[in-house]
């Protein structure tokens, strides 16, 4: 699998999934994963989109097997952005998608919001409200855990709020496996710049459609807290799936993708496709 | 300006080449149990992109092998005096099974990668658990080779004269429904086919006149598939109803209205048979019987 130098420090780790007729065109979606995560939690969501659209997961910067940041590298929401853009220009790709969970859809708001013209639609699932004031105290509690615990045993310990209580234990511990594979200095460096970044500004410059997925019982804030920021994106709808799992990209991937599939379907891309250097 | 990347394939030495291949698997990496393997073997001179369409629609449930035959698509193209031979393609696919530590697959083969299934399942009848032959003539017969001779002296004359790429463009009609594949369609399958270098063009035709699976038909035992579009003029009705007279545990799909080419015209309804067909297979061997013959009912559209 590919990668590519999007930035003087980073080289950024991407799968493409294009199970698309190749004589045909086809547009492109932008998969987005969370803090500690990395293309990989998407695996189920590919085979009910693929055969509709090129995908690309790439691993955001930090994680997965894109260049890890030191503890002291100066996060900032716009680079993590900034590194998307970049990809998608290398991969000549002018309009896609973006489909994001957790705080891939903060990256994901701000995105849509700094590049309108760029994002034909947004799907953004089991991600946090656009300003909270309890990330900065939250944060310092899981440094300490992380630094003494490591990773995976505060991964793990967290997994409940996550994955909510209908998950299969197999799951979980695959999850938290997958997160404890994360450089322990990327989630510590990045664990408070980012999801302390107040994108509340961001809501109503989102112009495209945008799909917002949540659970009755999400850590992240009630439906009616999911709510009250969705209605501020002017073209945007809310999916409530039952449960009480903040991840619901993760609990409930197989009814979000079918549903993104659906949105996207009411969504098609206007002007035409644009052709790939090929 | 950096091209988009239409595929991730790798590559595992066997023998004498280099096999380009992709192992797809969107499955729970939590399952207990490692899913199926369905392997998707190309026809003559084609390649694992021309499987494309169908992986998605069965990756959800099975682990996808696609692989590019010996000089096809990216795979080695040997020099030009290696013998070509059914046995040697079969052993390369069997080469790539070990390598990944794949023991058993749903050998999925379109066109003369039915042939090669066949071959594999005489060969190695515990490494193949079913069969699907999509558009499978199990012999070119003398009209069909004559027609790929295009008025010249023989094949090799033929394809030196013209070149591969036009004789593939000519002769288009007898591998893909050109009443129902777009031209865009057309033009990438020629594109695409082409590609193949002269020599593995003529070898692979030569082999294929040459060799007939049919006298051993009949050892297949591996509960077999067979989709055929009805008006194929490779893979013909009559044809395709004494293969599955003369397999002991085959079912006959036809599409009908279709000429060659369903994979690529009908991948949707393509793969569903086939999930269904593996369906009702697990269900006659479930209570851990060994597979045993009986009577599938066909279908017919």
């Amino acid at each position: 699998m590919p990668s590519l130098c999007v930035a003087d420090d980073l080289d950024m780790f991407y799968a493409i999934d294009d199970y698309t007729d190749p004589w045909k065109g086809a547009e492109t979606i932008l998969m987005l994963h969370g803090l500690a995560e990395s293309h990989e939690a998407w695996f189920a969501w590919v085979p009910a989109l693929a055969r509709h659209f090129r995908i690309v997961r790439p691993d955001m910067r930090g994680f997965g097997k894109t260049t890890a940041m030191p503890v002291d590298y100066p996060w900032n929401l716009d680079t993590v952005v900034d590194d998307f853009v970049s990809l998608m220009d290398a991969l000549a790709t002018d309009r896609f998608h973006v489909i994001a969970a957790k705080i891939g859809g903060t990256v994901a708001r701000r995105l849509a919001a700094r590049f309108p013209g760029r994002v034909r639609t947004l799907t953004v699932a089991g991600t946090p409200p656009p300003y909270r004031d309890t990330v900065a105290a939250r944060a310092e509690a899981w440094s300490k855990e992380i630094r003494v615990d490591g990773i995976e045993s505060w991964a793990r310990r967290t997994m409940l709020g996550r994955l909510g209580d209908k998950f299969p234990a197999e799951g979980v511990a695959w999850w938290a496996e997958l997160m404890a594979r994360t450089a322990p200095s990327s989630v510590l460096g990045s664990i408070l710049p980012i999801p302390s970044t107040d994108i509340r500004g961001d809501l109503a410059k989102i112009s495209c459609p945008t799909l917002v997925i949540t659970t009755p019982g999400s850590g992240l804030g009630s439906v009616e807290e999911t709510r009250s920021w969705q209605s501020k994106i002017p073209d945007s709808e809310l999916l409530v799936c039952e449960g009480n799992s903040y991840h619901v990209a993760a609990s409930h991937a197989d009814e979000c993708a079918a549903a993104t599939l659906r949105f996207l379907r009411r969504h098609p891309g206007q002007g035409g496709i644009r052709s790939f250097a090929s | 300006m950096v091209n988009f990347v239409m595929d991730n394939s790798r590559k595992v030495v066997v023998d004498d080449i280099a096999i380009e291949y992709e192992l797809d698997d969107y499955t729970e990496p939590w399952r207990e149990d490692l899913p199926e393997t369905v392997l998707l073997h190309h026809g003559y001179c084609r390649n694992m992109h021309f499987w494309r369409p169908w992986v998605p629609l069965l990756a959800d449930e099975f682990r996808v092998l696609r692989l590019s035959g010996r000089g096809c698509g990216g795979t080695t193209v040997p020099p030009q005096q290696t013998p070509y031979t059914l046995e040697r393609l079969v052993s390369d696919a069997i080469g790539l099974l070990d390598a990944l530590s794949i023991r058993r697959v749903v050998w999925v083969g379109e066109s003369s990668g039915g042939i090669l299934g066949l071959a594999t399942a005489l060969a190695h009848p515990d490494r193949i658990s079913a069969l699907v032959l999509c558009d499978t003539p199990f012999k070119i017969d003398d009209r069909v080779a004559d027609a790929y001779n295009v008025g010249e002296a023989d094949y090799a004359s033929a394809i030196a004269k013209h070149g591969f790429k036009a004789w593939c463009l000519q002769t288009l009609g007898y591998r893909i429904d050109l009443s129902r594949a777009s031209s865009s369609l057309q033009h990438w399958y020629v594109e695409q086919m082409g590609a193949a270098p002269e020599h593995i063009a003529v070898s692979h035709h030569l082999m294929a006149v040459d060799v007939d699976i049919w006298p051993r038909v009949g050892e297949i035992a591996a509960p077999t598939l067979i989709m055929v579009g009805a008006n194929s003029k490779l893979a013909t009705a009559e044809r395709m109803l004494a293969m599955r007279r003369t397999l002991p545990a085959a079912k006959l799909v036809t599409f009908a209205g279709f000429g060659h080419g369903i994979n690529l015209i009908e991948p949707r309804r393509c793969v569903a048979e086939v999930r269904n067909f593996l369906t009702e297979e697990r269900a006659r061997t479930s209570g851990g019987d060994t597979w045993r013959a009986t009577p599938i009912a066909d279908s017919r559209e």
